[in-house]
């Protein structure tokens, strides 16, 4: 039974597949950590290309991404599940791995939810440098 | 929106209590008494229960209490803040030193706002700092309405 379970997650929908899951695995007594990433490059990216102020959109993107947090950890608490949330700003990859090393994270889940291409594919980057880089096991439910 | 709902008699300059148990009495005390809690007894109690489901700590020395259910008739919030801090179980092991206390009715649609509105504050070392040197209720509600602008 792992202890320190980390789900990071970018869209809520990967959480909303995560907890329609979760009761078919032996979940109790872990420690579980929600995290949101926000990627500040991806972000500028995005605000250039809608002609946004960039720190208006974080702002925008962390307040979502704190409510999307409390949405869901009142979720995991009916189920009985213990969970703690954090929110980071940055470099996705970097903050992952490190949160993964400052919370002593054994298993980090990621949701097998079908998304676009470039989705995909980022899904399988953060994967890849959490095996080069980190002790954690990785589950794909 | 938090300086809306943050009252000057809401809030506790200088909490007594070192733990955790011993500073959500001392806030519920105070919601008594502003008539936001009722039965004081049952609301610690399910306050307790929902903060051994899962920590409402934040990481650097926050701590945001938070409760919906139908048997509170407005949404309100409290904030007192521990200078010597008081363990809420954290992520990174720190001590809480400022803490949110907040409690709405189930369906409250200011509820989810505020709270990622208090932690989007607190992320930020400046607002932390700032608060954490507050010396009168008023400065606190200064340095609040100043950040949401």
């Amino acid at each position: 039974m792992m202890r320190r379970i980390l789900i990071p997650f970018i869209q809520s929908e990967d959480i909303e597949d995560i907890l329609k899951k979760i009761d078919n695995y032996d979940y109790k007594g872990g420690q579980f950590y929600l995290v949101r990433l926000i990627e500040e490059e991806a972000a500028m990216l995005v605000a250039r290309s809608m002609g946004k102020d960039h720190n208006a959109l974080i702002s925008e993107l962390e307040e979502e991404g704190w409510s999307a947090l409390y949405f869901f950890q009142e979720e995991f608490k009916k189920k009985g599940i213990n969970l703690r949330i954090s929110l980071k700003i940055g470099n996705s990859v970097k903050d992952l791995i490190g949160a993964v090393k400052e919370y002593g994270i054994e298993l980090v889940l990621f949701s097998r939810r079908e998304a676009d291409g470039m989705r995909m594919q980022a899904k399988e980057k953060v994967v890849e440098h959490l095996m080069m880089d980190s002790d954690a096991m990785i589950m794909i439910i | 929106m938090i300086s809306e709902l943050l009252k000057r008699e809401s809030i506790i300059v200088d909490l007594k209590g070192s733990t955790k148990e011993e500073v959500l009495k001392e806030l519920i005390e105070l919601g008594g008494r502003l008539g936001c809690i009722g039965d004081k007894e049952m609301f610690y109690n399910k306050i307790l229960e929902l903060e051994n489901l899962g920590s409402s700590a934040l990481e650097k020395g926050v701590a945001i209490p938070h409760i919906r259910d139908n048997f509170i008739s407005e949404i309100f919030l409290l904030f007192g803040i521990s200078k010597q801090g008081a363990q809420f179980d954290s992520i990174d092991g720190q001590p809480s030193k400022l803490i949110f206390f907040i409690g709405a009715k189930r369906n409250d649609k200011a509820y989810l706002p505020l709270l990622s509105r208090i932690s989007r504050m607190c992320s930020y070392a400046e607002n932390r700092e700032a608060l954490l040197a507050a010396r009168t209720e008023q400065e606190i509600i200064d340095i609040i309405k100043k950040w949401e602008g």
